[in-house]
């Protein structure tokens, strides 16, 4: 059968691009591997509860007055009047295990400041500087999303001149550059898991564009988790004449003549298109869907040089008890040994590590779990893969409830709320988990590790250097525009339209 | 604002200019090998959650007169580890249909050389009676899982479980008491069992062992049809649950469909929290064939027309029609099975639907029967 274009995986960067290349008229198959679409967009039902199997917040997104680059990309796709998005009020929540702090930090610039200047007196005229520089900052990134990689320096010069001095500088690098007081450095890094790397290694230009999108724009969380995101997506796809098969997983992408042909599935069918678009690993891809032969040089080269983000564990709790019995008054309890990121980073290289995110959504949807109830989801991370070298078939039962013992229990510790027994339903996903749902090289979650020539702008200054075989375009979160939620669907725009652009020429040609 | 990185304004902004170049170097610097999609978790996925296993049966034990325990023996390796209340599903083919069933696994989660599922004879049941009549040592079977979350988890139940068993739900209790007897569970289980008459109980003399051999695995049997001086008589009652200290005990109910609501109907009188119970139910539906309405499945490639009855799940009809619809658990509670209704009223039991999935009319078509001419469209 042929398409105009095969999205492999329904996963955020998937389900956009399928949805935007038949927006554009395209006859778009759309294969994923499960039941449902989302990948880790999705909820799951245990007893009463509907967990939300990854979504803390979604960053990018604002209202009709300020709208993000989410705003306009759902609107464009018609799917935001289905949609029904709650503002979360508190950008983040950190306390720590070894010094005993606690911060909340509120969303709106002012209100950020002001509480900044409130814990670390003196920082107001830093974090005035840090958020000017984050105003241009995305100002400058709109440009060069807009300009698909044909950069004009010329352009960036004269309109962001201070852009173009702190875009190959580290977090770390700027801030102290704007002589930030080093508590408020340290507060203000507190995302840092979010992108997966330390203060050092992640570049201020990613950084800055997430927390100012969170802190300008409020976060938000769909009232019926992220599979009513996913679910409008997938509809608003059929609907267009859009064909999605479940449960069908690509084994093959046929190569010829360096360009792209056709897939097979497990089931062995044959579709042929020539846009083919990959929500899976380009490990996967490249490892093991195309032949060994039809990899170029440059492609195992790029896949060889990159290192694997972090792994994800995550605890689900469905408590018996509402958020105000239980008192559990935040919406986000980051909790770390310390502030020190660097420091945090080579901790969390070990399984049992004690850092987490938990999130009590009902702070967000009071009614996102039963009256009287609470839903709890502590997540963590691992940055290597130790949790592959210790796990075997006998000891993974074991394992996961050792692992959720240890995260109830640090956090009860630290937060000094109980919560242990009002546990009505528990459930456990590792990195196994997450390699069983999404098929990504050992279990990552995060794509690939945003660090030295891996950050977001090499990534986006080369994006088109990276096509090394005609037709093969990546969505996701391995992809240009790196892990998270708001960064995946906009990737799958990104893939959609460059695949289109590229053919439209090529068909000149 | 002005502010200073590096040593030079003009070489931080050479620096971004050669951000892609600097990327471009090391591309080409990094080794050239093969791409190899090889990790051991990845691997461990297929060995933890294989897709099928082909089995073959390597004995039959009559455990009663109605009941009969098969064991299964991987063709190739060892079966995935499982815990104790999980299930197998399994294909059958007969009359060149292809019916699935799910099973819990009766036998020990330490003997992964094989696992023991045990079936009962069911009035009418389409699936159980035939697997009892016709099954013989030496035939293949393909299964996949175990799935299931009728387990046992110290974080979340008490210490002490009493399980409430009617029938042939002794099965996953059973597994439970023998992983407790290998030291592979810690609880102090006690069984209420009831069924109709003495004849009826399977695994009675293993229990009564393993209740002697272990102070933390205790049964009693509850007889409904029979009156006996050695046994109690009856149905599970209020009482019977109000003689153990209520807010002491974990409760796993296991059995048919209506044992499951009458205890349900016992725990509300007794206020009983929801953290408290456990349950897993047994249904092999029984049709009457009394209302038929026209049942129309779209795929991608095809539309099939075929009906089912109105007290018939939808996705009974589909397996009698030969459609390879997905499907796992069979009672609602896995979502495997999940479709959407385009054309038509139907009635479910529902219970276990995402909120956005009643959104778009998606419906579980184990659990959801016709009550007019209806469309579904399969996920694939
Ligand atoms: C626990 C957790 C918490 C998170 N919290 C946040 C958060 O708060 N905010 C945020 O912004 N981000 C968060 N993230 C990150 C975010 O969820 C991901 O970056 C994003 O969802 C990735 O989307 P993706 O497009 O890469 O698709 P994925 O979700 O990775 O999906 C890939 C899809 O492709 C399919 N597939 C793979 N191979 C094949 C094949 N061969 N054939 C067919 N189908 C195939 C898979 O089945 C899967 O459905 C979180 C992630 C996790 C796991």
């Amino acid at each position: 059968m042929n398409y105009d274009a095969i999205v492999i995986g329904a996963g955020n960067g998937g389900l956009v691009a399928a949805l935007t290349l038949q927006k554009k008229g395209k006859k778009v198959l759309l294969l994923e591997s499960h039941n449902t679409v989302g990948g880790v967009a999705t909820s799951f039902v245990r007893g009463r509860f509907e967990f939300e199997a990854s979504l803390h917040e979604l960053c990018g997104f604002g209202n009709s007055e300020n709208t993000g680059e989410i705003f306009e990309l759902f609107e464009k796709l018609d799917i935001l009047k289905k949609l029904k998005l709650k503002e979360i009020n508190e950008t983040f929540h950190v306390m720590t295990i070894d010094t005993n702090e606690e911060y909340t930090m509120p969303v709106g610039i002012e209100n950020f400041i002001n509480k900044m200047e409130e814990y670390v007196p003196n920082s107001k005229e830093s974090m005035q500087n840090f958020f000017e520089l984050c105003q241009e900052n995305d100002e400058a990134l709109k440009y060069l999303n807009e300009a698909k990689g044909q950069i004009d320096s010329e352009v960036l010069k004269s309109k962001y001149p201070r852009f173009m001095v702190f875009a190959s500088y580290s977090l770390e690098e700027v801030l102290n550059a704007i002589k930030m007081p080093k508590k408020a450095r340290e507060i203000i890094s507190t995302y840092w898991t979010y992108l997966g790397s330390p203060a050092n290694e992640i570049s201020f230009v990613h950084y800055a564009s997430m927390i100012y999108s969170y802190i300008k724009l409020h976060p938000v969380i769909p009232t019926k988790k992220s599979h009513e995101i996913s679910c409008a997506l997938y509809e608003e796809f059929l609907k267009l004449g859009g064909e999605g098969k479940l449960l069908t997983t690509v084994q093959k992408i046929i190569v010829e003549n360096n360009e792209v042909k056709g897939v097979v599935t497990t089931d062995d069918k044959t579709y042929y298109a020539k846009i083919i678009i990959s929500n899976a690993s380009p490990n996967l891809v490249y490892g093991k869907l195309i032949s060994k032969e039809d990899v170029p040089l440059k492609a195992r080269q790029l896949t060889n040089a990159r290192t694997l983000g972090a792994r994800g564990i995550c605890v689900y709790l469905g408590l018996n008890k509402s958020p105000e019995e239980l008192g559990l008054k935040n919406y986000s309890y980051f909790i770390y040994h310390t502030l020190d990121s660097k420091k945090e980073f080579e901790r969390m290289k070990k399984l049992k590590n004690d850092n987490m995110v938990g999130v009590v959504i009902n702070n967000a949807i009071p009614n996102a779990s039963p009256k009287g109830t609470t839903i709890l989801y502590l997540t963590g991370l691992i940055f290597s893969d130790t949790f592959s070298n210790i796990v075997t078939k006998d000891n993974y039962f074991d394992l996961k409830d050792a692992i959720a013992d240890n995260f109830i229990e640090v956090f009860e510790k630290t937060t000094k709320i109980k919560i242990k027994d009002a546990i009505e339903e528990i459930e456990v996903a590792t990195p196994l988990t997450f390699a069983r749902y999404t098929n990504h090289p050992d279990g990552v979650i995060y794509g690939y590790q945003a660090r030295k020539s891996d950050n977001l702008l090499p990534r986006l200054m080369n994006q088109n250097n990276e096509d090394y075989i005609k037709g093969l375009y990546f969505a996701g979160g391995f992809a240009s525009r790196l892990s998270g939620y708001s960064s995946s669907y906009k990737s799958g725009e990104m893939a959609a339209l460059k695949a289109l652009a590229k053919k439209e020429v090529n068909d000149e040609i | 604002m002005k502010f200073k990185i590096g040593t030079s304004e003009k070489l931080d902004m050479l620096k971004f200019k050669n951000l892609g170049q600097e990327r471009e170097k090391i591309i080409k610097s990094s080794y050239t090998d093969n791409v190899k999609f090889d990790y051991k978790l990845n691997n461990l996925v297929k060995i933890i959650h294989p897709k099928e296993i082909k089995v073959t049966v390597t004995n039959i034990i009559n455990e009663t007169l109605e009941t009969k325990t098969f064991e299964l023996k991987p063709l190739n390796g060892t079966l995935p580890n499982f815990k104790a209340g999980q299930y197998i599903v399994l294909d059958i083919m007969k009359n060149g249909h292809i019916y699935k069933r799910s099973y819990s696994i009766s036998s020990s989660p330490k003997d992964l050389s094989s696992y023991q599922i045990t079936v009962k004879k069911v009035r009418n049941g389409l699936v159980s009676n035939y697997l009892l009549n016709n099954v013989k040592v030496g035939m293949e079977f393909t299964i996949h899982g175990p799935f299931g979350n009728f387990t046992y988890n110290r974080l979340r139940d008490k210490y002490d479980v009493l399980a409430l068993v009617g029938g042939s739900g002794i099965t996953p209790i059973m597994s439970l008491a023998r992983a407790i007897n290998d030291n592979l569970e810690d609880l102090n289980l006690t069984i209420i069992y009831g069924d109709h008459e003495e004849k009826d109980l399977i695994f009675k003399k293993e229990l009564d062992e393993l209740a002697k051999k272990n102070d933390n695995i205790k049964v009693r049997y509850l007889l409904s049809d029979e009156h006996s001086s050695v046994y109690d008589t009856g149905l599970i009652s209020k009482d019977t649950i109000s003689e153990y200290e209520i807010g002491k005990y974990s409760y796993f109910v296991c059995g048919p469909i209506h044992f499951y609501h009458h205890l349900n109907e016992i725990f509300k009188e007794l206020d009983i929290p929801n953290k408290l119970i456990r349950h897993d139910i047994f249904k092999e539906n029984e049709v009457l064939k009394h209302i038929k309405h026209n049942l129309t499945v779209l795929t991608n490639d095809e539309k099939i027309t075929l009906s089912c009855y109105e007290d018939e799940p939808i996705l009974q009809a589909l397996e009698e029609a030969d459609i390879d619809a997905p499907r796992k658990c069979l009672v609602g509670e896995c979502g495997f099975c999940r479709s959407k209704l385009i054309e038509g009223k139907i009635r479910t039991d529902e219970t276990r639907l995402r909120e956005a999935d009643k959104d778009y009319n998606y419906i579980h078509p184990c659990v959801s029967y016709p009550l007019s001419d209806i469309t579904i469209k399969l996920c694939k």
